[in-house]
């Protein structure tokens, strides 16, 4: 199905986004890391920003992708060439509210929390933000992001951002 | 607030027991009284940097000092005399007629901007 | 004399006693002796300060301060803590202000650090206040030794310290210069980072051309950096500031001003990225090298790698901590491409640098290591010509540039 045919603009209801929501943090917190760009239009932005640098309009992130290959591209190097102590990730989003709908795409935001365990130690929070995010359907009638950008309120990172969120 | 009448705003001898430097507000317009060698003086009783009161500070010679921050006006120009002041201190006209100081409320410049007044 | 209990074995330095990195004594000297010792620290760039009253405030060694434009041709650098009661008084990360005011008695400070403002310094209709002799002047904010060099601020604890350009010396200052040549900088953005490691082994890091293709396998792996190709790395006279600079697998002054320079080397075509955006770089520095950084010992990397321009400053917090405080920059001149170019190569650095994560993961990783080691333990530093030998070397099979680090690091220490 084509985004022109069928009903895009009803399927871009609540029910279909918080799905795509739990599907996308599911998908990452068991650790399916190469279904993860699956998640994106191909020409996508996606982003983890630190809030100083995103309300001062300054470009630099801590991960970034402008690109669902170069979002391939961090999966590959995070799985094949980066070093790092082993640890799992699993991300709590809450308060998710459709901010605009126009045309055939919707805004979203929502508050994130990641907590990092780390091999024999306690649970820690990693980051907490808020996600600024663009939804489309694709040609396959399929939620996809076009923009994900989570924007951290944690400026201080306790040593290294692994996983996307 | 009145137009260009003299007004009374205090006694020689109280300002002179005041050691020369008094506060006083007329019609809502706080006013700092000035008495230096036997000659009398007014400005605003605000100072132009962080709007304390002139009259709780500390006058030498022709210069008051302002108590928070030591910034300094020559109380007869309103010239800053010294930092962190930048803008200049408003003054008034004052007469003494036998025991009473007079001001104009009709000021050498301008009338006084609404923001320059604190209703006390 | 030092109040260091332990003492270093021998005179050479090719072990490092593992309570280098983890005593506290150690740590309290380094403090002093060092960090706000005859060094110059870095303190911030020109461009982050652009009008009067335009401030930062920033960590050198352990102690806050204010950087702040105080006129239009002087940079300052002040304690950020009032003198009367010892208030930090600066909150904010970064604004402008006409005066510095402390928030508890509203002692105020001109920008320069002078005392301004004492309230109710008279005392209150004659009661009170500061006694007669009171003298503002001699409890202003304290004042670092500042220069500002080709756009660097660099300030320091110390009145001896002496200017920058020889603090760096001759060997170093070229690479220093490539980097921050005068030319007008822009900043791109900021990262920051906690790395539970102690603060030289950072330093030792930039200066291990060793690790480099073997640690970062992105690195090979994509075509950016193999072990054979040509580098250099140099130290200065003292041993203290060390640069690395490494030439792509190629032949050299091939590339011109623009042109792609890592299009030639990728080393196997099913190793190829599937957005080639992520690493490809047009040359803009004097030189064709990829890689050019210079350590200005202690608190600083500058580091261009592709077109990734940054500041690596550092931030020690006790002997098993410091924090890395990451300023990305570019020039003002940039133009979108390159503004964009410049934000994709900043994945591979930073918290979740595609080639900085393994460095701050190893050294966590070394950190532990040294904490359970036996009374004793040491790390070996014998690579390079000769095993024990100190000098520059035009390879990377070498540790040479950590040991000139150290027979430093033993001076200054008196260890």
């Amino acid at each position: 199905m084509t985004a022109s045919q069928g009903n895009p603009i009803a399927a871009l209801n609540r029910d279909n986004i918080c799905a795509l929501y739990d599907a996308y943090f599911d998908t990452l917190d068991a650790g399916r890391l190469e279904e993860w760009p699956d998640f994106f239009v191909a020409e996508c932005r996606y982003r983890i920003i630190s809030r100083e640098n995103y309300e001062a309009g300054q470009g630099l992130c801590i991960m970034q992708g402008d690109s669902k290959g170069m979002l391939t591209d961090r999966v590959r190097a995070i799985l094949k060439t980066q070093v790092y102590a082993p640890r799992y990730y699993r991300r709590f989003y809450s308060g998710l509210r459709v901010v605009k709908a126009v045309g055939g795409e919707v805004e979203v935001r929502q508050n994130v929390l990641i907590v990092q365990t780390l091999l024999n130690k306690p649970s820690e929070i990693l980051g907490c933000g808020a996600g600024h995010d663009r939804l489309v359907m694709d040609e396959s009638g399929e939620l996809k992001f076009t923009d994900r950008t989570l924007i951290l309120d944690t400026e201080m990172i306790r040593n290294s951002v692994i996983y996307p969120a | 607030m009145t137009d260009s009448e003299w007004i009374r705003i205090a006694s020689a001898t109280e300002l002179r027991e005041a050691g020369g430097l008094l506060g006083r507000s007329i019609c809502g317009v706080p006013l700092a009284v000035y008495e230096v060698s036997g000659a009398y003086f007014v400005t605003l009783d605000r100072c132009t940097h962080a709007r304390a009161r002139l009259s709780e500070g500390y006058l030498e010679g022709f210069l008051i000092e302002c108590p928070l921050h030591q910034g300094l006006f020559d109380v007869r120009t309103g010239e800053v005399k010294g930092p962190p002041c930048t803008k200049p201190l408003r003054t008034f006209a004052v007469r003494r007629e036998g025991e009473d100081l007079l001001v104009s409320l009709k000021p050498l410049q301008e009338a006084p901007k609404k923001d320059e007044i604190a209703h006390e | 004399m030092n109040n260091i209990a332990k003492r270093w074995p021998g005179t050479g330095v090719t072990e490092i006693p593992y309570w280098v990195y983890t005593d506290k004594d150690v740590y309290e000297s380094e403090l002093d002796r060092i960090w706000y010792g005859d060094h110059w620290l870095y303190a911030g760039l020109e461009a982050e300060v652009p009008q009067v009253g335009s401030y930062r405030t920033t960590t050198l060694g352990e102690r806050q301060v204010i950087v702040v434009r105080s006129t239009q041709d002087q940079i300052s650098v002040l304690e950020n803590r009032c003198r009367h009661r010892g208030v930090q008084i600066c909150q904010a990360r970064s604004g402008k202000l006409d005066g510095i005011t402390c928030p508890y008695h509203q002692w105020s400070y001109a920008l320069d650090g002078t005392l301004q403002g004492v309230p109710f310094r008279r005392g209150i209709k004659g009661k009170g206040g500061m006694s007669r002799d009171f003298s503002p002047s001699d409890y202003g904010l304290l004042r670092l030794k500042v220069e500002v060099v080709n756009g660097v601020i660099w300030a320091s604890f110390s009145d001896r310290t002496p200017p920058f350009r020889e603090y760096i010396g001759d060997r170093l200052w070229g690479s220093y210069e490539r980097i921050v040549s005068g030319r007008r900088l822009r900043v791109v953005g900021y990262n920051r980072q906690f790395i539970p490691a102690n603060w030289k082994l950072l330093i030792e890091n930039i200066r291990d051309p060793y690790h480099g293709a073997l640690l970062h396998v992105f690195l090979p792996t994509f075509g950016l950096f193999r072990p054979d190709q040509a580098s250099e790395m140099r130290m200065d006279e003292t041993g203290r500031h060390g640069s690395l600079m490494s030439l792509p697998a190629k032949d050299p002054g091939a590339a011109s001003h623009g042109e792609d320079i890592t299009r030639d080397i990728a080393v196997d075509a099913s190793l190829q990225l599937a957005d080639k955006r992520l690493i490809e770089a047009v040359k803009e520095l004097k030189g064709d090298e990829t890689l050019g950084s210079c350590c200005v010992f202690p608190s600083v990397i500058l580091l261009q790698q592709i077109n990734a321009l940054q500041v690596r400053h550092i931030i020690p917090k006790g002997p098993d901590g410091c924090e890395l405080m990451w300023t990305h920059f570019g020039f003002e001149e940039d133009d979108e491409d390159m503004r964009q170019r410049r934000v994709r190569h900043g994945n591979l650095f930073g918290p979740a640098g595609l080639v900085s994560v393994d460095d701050s993961e190893v050294l966590a990783m070394a950190q532990r290591g040294f904490k359970t080691a036996e009374e004793g333990g040491a790390a070996i530093v014998q690579m390079g010509t000769g095993g024990r030998e100190t000098r520059n070397e035009g390879h990377m099979a070498t540790e040479s540039a950590i040991r000139g680090l150290y027979q430093y690091y033993r001076e200054v220490m008196d260890l």
